[in-house]
């Protein structure tokens, strides 16, 4: 599933241009559905899916500059994201019958809090489009692409930092839900279509205020389409894609409830062991529990610090740090993103079990939709 | 030691300026009226451009670079092909166009853009996020507009509620919904914003771009780029700093700004003047006391600066008052006239007066030197005196009698006949100005040579007469025995009869050229055109079928087609009107044009072309020149819908052109047609016949051309009441000027006058013993002045002329790139000059029985014996 803040920001744009966030049809256009039992195509399912209303492409993961107490561990974000809007083709070029955003974060210890930058465009005239076919996602020199040999590539100039990133495959991909489909509310026609790549091995160099380093590192990759996702009356969600150091992978996500106080409205996991062996937790083993809360300078209150209990084993979550907000000036939207390390406990004695990205969306004021 | 000193200032300095008040108030207003004019004429410009200049940033945003068509638009191709380009850090297309709405005369500013990429660029154009649910992105959909506060404001007074905005398009009117105002956008612009799409849409300009703005990546070498640009551009297509646009604003009113103020800087050498003759008789009046500080052992230096401390009095009282009227004067002209002062370079804009330092010190400081100025030669004689003799006689006998030397006037003179004949400095006549000065002080310096040669000659004529009056014979003598002193009082007058002469000679040659001009380029009685929705692009096309059933329509004995396009030959220049003219007979477009100068034609083959007086001054170095002939230069012609075919043409004659001060071109419609393969064209000049009305014609334009629904016919008088109307409120700032000018030197002239009769009352005393009666002496002066006010006006009109010359010749064709026909007004200028002269008699009656009648005479006489 990719519970992104993208999303919610997408939904914005859906409404900007006259979309009724809930339901996949709209006065102008028919969105395609999301059909359990589909089977997912590749490399035609790793591009574009230009019918269905959002799409995402989602890269994360933990950078390595030889990890000194000099040069310690970095986290990095680079999200394409895909909107179709209601409107129907034009006689200008200018129609914008598809959206495009991108988003773009390191989160440097040494800078002490997170540096983002972002780009929007309609589609169009060779400087945005995302390709159908296989995964090629541009806005002008912002790219994400996958080459021949199954390699990402991201590139990314950005006002505080630059990325140039190799993303290889170490396993084969992994499909979300029930073959790819994955329900996200208990309704199912709340559902995605949704696989994701971890354990990718990582080389390349960033650029950090003006310092240029090569890079190591691992990462996760999300690919998720859909065109209705998102439940009336879920308020945000909290979302883990963790690449455990032993080669497994979990992801975990919750649809939280606008009332604080009722459970979850629909919550599931996957967790892919190194033998490549799956195990689908209960949904109702699945608890994610507040440890520490941080509150952004906007006001938000983000638990930055969970427990998540997945049936057989709990993951403690620690941030990386904690300034990880990313604020959206196009989209007008705030989410936490950060990089975190999952521990098997909370002392001292306490073993790593991997590194991820936790996402946490609709807190602070409520969402509007 | 403050307050002896203070004492001391009182007793030397104020106390005598108090006793001349009345002069003296003359003088501080002269200056004050010069300085206010200068002052105001400034900050009105100033507040007018830093307005435009907001206005053009407020649509170019903090764009480093746009590319833009030269003539019109740009393919939408070149946004992907720039956008590619390594050095752009971000773009964004843009339309921008003026849009008609329905139910309003002036056309609407439209910017078409897509949020996504101007966001970075034009922030000020972003809908901001409000509690409604409006976000920058709420224009995509099409349907929706943003509008600045001033446009808001204007759609609640005149639509309300003000939540549609309904756009007047070929194809019927179109409601958009207002989906927020742009509070970033300040004061009085109306601006509406819509997505780039539905811009594209709504206007029928798919493919095509307004312009791209563009932000370059750091580092970037923008002249660099700007030179490669130019090289990799498509023809047609230019890259231009934004800044280029806010320059030729500032050009655009600058020949206006100078001419205003330098006509502010005659009020101010009025002013100068009259202080000059302020301080002249304050000297002759006060030689006994100053002769009697230098007998107390005041040294001639003390003297000097007692009289220049004065004149800095004098001065700086001006100059504050000025200061303060020139706020009052500015602020009222914005209200009032608007920030053009009527010249209409800047309509739509309402601009702010703000407090301007170094403007309001400088012409501070020219008020009080012109005050310094004018008080220096008294000042001086005033130290040459003999003490011990004037303390005797109370007079000064410094030579005053004779004044000074013509030789320096003469020189003066002919300095400025020469000056005239200088080219203008970096678009400005300086030197032509530098001639008008030369003229007017050599004219003055002279004057009192030239009164004393014309009433010797007086004196001598009335003496062989038997019979003339004793007082004309007394009046002209003295006259021809004291040049010096009626030279003063002359001045003023001279210089504001000249001056008024001069504007007067030059704004009626001018409405006569215009006038004519108009009628030369508006021949037809009728015009037909079609309600353009658009300013860049021109739908009101009318094509080859359309204009045959308009000249075969009932009615039409005759119709002829214009079109007009611009064109941009420089980068840093505005565009060039490129104007298509058919012509029935002998089909020959120059014929038709107000010509100063015709080529005969070759047989080279190249299409011919006729350029305006301005095209031909700024473009001087691209024509070649050939002998024989107006010489060749290439014209990027505009092709359909964008880009440009580059055609040498020959230069077939030059015409005057009044409207467009950036220069045109005229071009034969066949030629244009052959050329580019557009036969379309604009509008249709029509002659009916002698049954048909034009409401009946139009019907039936109506009926055959229903494709065509918003055509229009305007009535030909209508526009030249309208152009000549504009002319006219040009023109009002300079009729004001010219009054205050006037006014001055009269009261300048009344004041010296008034000055001169008191300090002749022992001469009065004496004649009164010699038996002249009272009403005799008051004949007497009556006729001195009535003579002097004559010859003011005389000299004034000789001088006006001269002036007017050179404003006609020289300055207007250097500061604007216009000819005009010399022309007299010579019933006005009689009056004029009868008017001053009656003026003049009347204040020397006046004078004469206020002071005569006031003073003791008789016994003045035994004064200071």
């Amino acid at each position: 599933m990719r519970r992104r803040a993208f999303l919610q920001r997408a939904l914005c744009v859906a409404a900007g241009v006259g979309i009724r966030p809930h339901g996949a049809q709209s006065a102008g256009i028919a969105y395609a559905p999301v059909v359990a039992g589909t089977t997912l195509q590749f490399p035609r399912d790793h591009g574009a899916h230009p019918q269905h209303r959002i799409e995402w492409w989602y890269l994360t993961g933990w950078l390595d500059r030889g990890s000194t107490a000099a040069a310690p561990r970095c986290g990095f974000q680079v999200t394409f994201f895909r909107v179709r809007t209601p409107l129907a083709d034009g006689s200008s070029r200018f129609t914008p019958t598809q959206l495009l955003f991108a988003h773009a974060a390191v989160s440097d210890p040494r800078v002490g809090r997170i540096l983002h930058d972002e780009r929007a465009a309609r589609s169009g005239f060779g400087l945005a489009q995302a390709a159908i076919g296989d995964t090629d996602a541009h806005i002008r020199d912002w790219r994400l692409r996958r080459e021949p040999s199954g390699a990402y590539r991201a590139t990314i100039q950005a006002r505080d930092f630059a990325l140039q990133l190799d993303a290889v495959p170490t396993q084969t991909l992994l499909l979300q839900g029930r073959e790819g489909f994955s329900r996200k509310g208990p309704l199912q026609e709340h559902a995605s279509y949704y696989y994701s790549v971890p354990q990718l091995r990582v080389s390349g160099a960033i650029i950090v205020r003006g310092r240029r380093e090569a890079v190591g590192g691992s990462a996760w990759l999300d690919h998720e389409w859909s065109s209705a996702l998102m439940p009336p009356q879920a308020a945000g969600w909290d979302w883990l894609g963790l690449n455990l150091d032993d080669g497994g992978a979990i992801m975990a996500f919750r649809m939280r409830s606008a009332d604080a106080a009722a459970p979850a409205v629909w919550s599931d996991a996957r967790i892919r062991h190194a033998n490549g062996q799956f195990a689908q937790p209960d949904r109702s083993a699945l608890a994610f529990t507040p440890e520490r809360h941080w509150t952004s300078p906007r006001g938000a209150r983000y638990p930055v610090q969970t427990r998540i209990a997945l049936g057989t084993q709990t993951l403690h979550l620690r941030p990386l740090f904690d300034a990880q907000e990313l604020t959206s000036q196009s989209m007008g939207a705030a989410y936490w993103e950060g990089a975190v390390t999952a521990y098997s406990g909370d002392g001292p004695g306490a073993t790593r079990l991997g590194r991820g990205y936790w996402e946490l969306t609709g807190y602070g004021k409520p969402q509007r939709l | 030691m403050i307050a002896p000193l203070a004492a001391q200032l009182d007793a030397l300095a104020l106390a005598p300026l108090r006793a001349r008040a009345r002069r003296s108030i003359l003088a501080v207003l002269a200056i004050a009226a010069g300085v206010a004019l200068g002052l105001a004429v400034n900050l009105v410009n100033d507040a007018a451009l830093t307005e435009m200049q907001q206005a053009l940033r407020t649509v170019s945003g903090t764009a480093d670079l746009r590319i833009e068509g030269a003539s019109r638009t740009i393919d939408e191709a070149l946004y992907g092909q720039m956008g590619q380009w390594r050095e752009v850090e971000a773009i964004a297309p843009v339309i921008e166009l003026n849009a008609a709405l329905a139910r309003r005369q002036e056309p609407l500013k439209i910017m078409g853009i897509d949020p996504l990429a101007s966001a970075r660029l034009t922030p000020q154009l972003m809908l901001p996020r409000d509690a409604q649910g409006s976000n920058p992105l709420s224009l995509l959909d099409g349907t929706r507009v943003a509008v600045s506060p001033a446009l808001q404001a204007w759609l609640q007074q005149h639509r309300p509620p003000a939540t549609m905005l309904t756009l007047s398009l070929p194809g019927g009117n179109r409601d958009l919904h207002i989906a927020g105002v742009l509070s970033g956008i300040e004061g009085s612009r109306q601006l509406a914003v819509i997505d780039i799409a539905a811009a594209q849409e709504l206007f029928g300009l798919q493919g095509q771009l307004t312009r791209l703005d563009l932000r370059l990546a750091p580092g970037t070498d923008r002249a660099a780029l700007l030179r490669a640009l130019a090289v990799q551009l498509p023809p047609g297509v230019r890259a231009v700093a934004p800044e280029v646009h806010e320059q030729q604003a500032a050009n655009l009113s600058r020949a206006y700004r100078v001419n205003l103020t330098m006509l502010a800087m005659i009020a101010l050498f009025s002013g100068s003047l009259l202080v000059f003759s302020t301080q002249m008789l304050s000297v002759a009046e006060r030689a006994a006391e100053l002769a009697f500080l230098r007998v107390i052992g005041v040294t001639a230096r003390g003297s000097v600066g007692l009289m220049l401390f004065e004149a800095v009095l004098l001065g700086t009282a001006g100059a504050v008052l000025g200061a303060v009227l020139g706020y009052a004067l500015a602020w009222s002209a914005l209200h009032v006239i608007g920030g053009d002062l009527g010249a209409g370079y800047f309509e739509g804009t309402r601009p702010v007066l703000t407090f301007a330092p170094r403007a309001t010190l400088l012409f501070m400081l020219l008020g009080a030197g012109a005050a310094i100025i004018g008080a220096w030669v008294p000042a001086l004689a005033a130290a040459r005196a003999a003490p011990a003799q004037a303390l005797k006689t109370g007079t000064l006998h410094d030579g005053a009698g004779t004044g000074p030397p013509p030789l320096i006037g003469a020189a003066l003179l002919l300095g400025g006949a020469l000056l005239a004949f200088a080219p203008a400095v970096r678009g400005i006549p300086v030197l032509g100005y530098l001639s008008i000065a030369s003229l007017l002080i050599g004219t003055i310096l002279l004057t009192p040579a030239m009164v004393a040669a014309l009433f010797r000659m007086g004196a001598a004529c009335a003496s062989l007469r038997p019979g003339t009056p004793a007082t004309l014979q007394l009046a002209i003598t003295r006259l021809a025995n004291v040049p010096a002193q009626a030279g003063i009082s002359l001045a003023a007058v001279l210089a504001a009869a000249a001056l008024a002469v001069a504007m007067a000679i030059m704004v009626v040659s001018f409405r006569n050229s215009v006038e004519n001009w108009l009628e030369q380029m508006l021949p037809a009685p009728y015009y037909l055109r079609q309600t353009s929705a658009l300013s860049t692009r021109t739908p009101g096309h009318f094509d080859a079928r359309v204009q045959a059933v308009i000249r075969g329509t009932p009615g039409v004995t005759r119709a002829e087609f214009v079109r007009t396009e611009t064109l941009t030959l420089d980068p840093a220049r505005p565009a060039v009107a490129l104007i298509i003219r058919t012509s029935t007979a002998a089909d020959d477009a120059g014929t038709r044009l107000p010509l100063v100068k015709q080529y005969p034609a070759t047989a080279d083959g190249l299409p011919r072309v006729w350029i305006s007086e301005s095209f031909a001054d700024l473009y001087r170095s691209r024509i070649a020149p050939s002998t024989g002939d107006g010489g060749t230069f290439e014209l990027p012609l505009p092709l359909n819908p964008n880009g440009l075919a580059v055609q040498r043409v020959r230069v077939a004659g030059v015409w005057r052109d009044y409207a467009r001060q950036h220069g045109a071109i005229v071009i034969r419609g066949a030629d244009f047609a052959r050329l580019t393969g557009d036969a379309r064209l604009q509008e249709a000049a029509l002659w009916l016949g002698d049954n048909a009305t034009a409401a009946a014609v139009l019907r039936g334009l109506k009926t055959r051309l229903p494709d065509l629904p918003a055509l229009e016919i305007t009535e030909t008088t209508a526009v030249r009441a309208r152009s000549l109307g504009i002319f006219d409120r040009t023109f009002t700032v300079t009729y004001a000027l010219e009054a205050v000018a006037v006014v001055i030197g009269l009261a300048g002239m009344a004041a010296a006058f008034m000055g001169l009769i008191v300090a002749r009352k022992k001469e009065f005393g004496m004649l009164r013993h010699l038996g002249l009666t009272q009403r005799e002496l008051r004949r007497m002066v009556t006729l001195e002045g009535a003579a002097l006010a004559a010859l003011g006006a005389l000299l004034g009109m000789v001088l006006g002329v001269m002036l007017a010359a050179v404003l006609v010749y020289v300055i207007n064709p250097q500061s604007f790139g216009w000819s005009m026909d010399f022309h007299i007004p010579v019933l006005q200028l009689a009056i004029f000059a009868a008017a001053l002269i009656v003026a003049a008699t009347a204040s020397s009656w006046l004078t004469a029985r206020h002071v005569l009648d006031t003073q003791d005479l008789v016994r003045a006489v035994r004064e200071d014996w």
